[in-house]
């Protein structure tokens, strides 16, 4: 009850920075599973358009990816807190990736290249920069 | 003119509480458990001060449930971050108050 009483030192405020800079340190960990999805929207592209382009394989190859990221997700479920902005840069990269995707870098390479392994691995590293800025942001805001 | 002191915010104002808020300050949100480890509280002692700041409007609490295990997560509402933002200008203005005053008092009993 007394520390209820007592008013804010210049002690308390210092305490309170350190506090703060230690949380923004703790939430970090959201730039890595940002990176982390950005090398899993790219694999899952080159995969699905350039090496298993057709038929049953493509099928297998979604499969493949979608248990790939089951280990990164259970990881992210653990963690004890999320920097601030994690949803929102999430939620837009990903809106970025797959209208990009949808609308126009998949027609375009898929027109021009068919299935190239060079041309998607080139057009999925270009989709992917979303998330790396996402992850560049929230590395500033963690720091 | 009254002090600035004056418009130090009470719910705030508690070291603890304080303590709470610069800790969710740069999150999202964070889990009950995280909070109270980091602010080095028991469990009824956060809650008690998490209630405060509930009240005041500060503070958002949910509750999810993972698998079996059933969370809890803090996060600041967007008044509690503009009250903190107001505390601290507040805080500064007094620290700044202080200093000005401690100068002109230096000032005036130096030899001239």
């Amino acid at each position: 009850m007394a520390e209820e009483a007592r008013p804010l030192s210049p002690g308390d405020v210092a305490r309170a920075e350190r506090l703060r800079a230690r949380a923004a340190a703790d939430g970090r960990w959201y730039v890595w599973y940002l990176a982390a999805v950005a090398v899993l929207s790219a694999a899952l592209v080159v995969a699905v358009e350039a090496f298993f382009a057709d038929g049953f394989a493509r099928h297998l190859a979604l499969a493949g990816w979608l248990l790939a990221t089951l280990p990164v997700t259970w990881w992210a479920e653990r963690r004890r807190v999320r920097p601030r902005g994690a949803t929102r840069s999430l939620t837009v990269a990903a809106a970025v990736w797959f209208l990009g995707y949808l609308l126009l870098v998949g027609p375009l390479v898929r027109w021009q290249f068919d299935t190239s392994p060079a041309a998607w691995s080139l057009a999925a590293a270009g989709m992917s920069l979303p998330f790396a800025a996402a992850a560049a942001l929230m590395w500033r805001r963690t720091r | 003119m009254s002090h600035p002191r004056r418009e130090l915010d009470q719910v705030i104002h508690s070291p603890v509480r304080f303590s709470i808020v610069a800790t969710l300050l740069p999150l999202e949100q964070a889990e009950f458990g995280y909070v109270r480890d980091t602010v080095e509280l028991s469990d009824s002692s956060l809650s008690q001060h998490v209630t405060t700041l509930e009240r005041a409007g500060y503070l958002k609490v949910d509750k999810a449930r993972a698998g079996r295990r059933a969370r809890t997560w803090l996060s600041l509402t967007p008044e509690g971050r503009r009250a903190f933002r107001r505390h601290m200008e507040v805080l500064n203005r007094i620290a700044a108050a202080g200093a000005d005053g401690a100068a002109a008092a230096g000032g005036d009993a130096a030899p001239g």
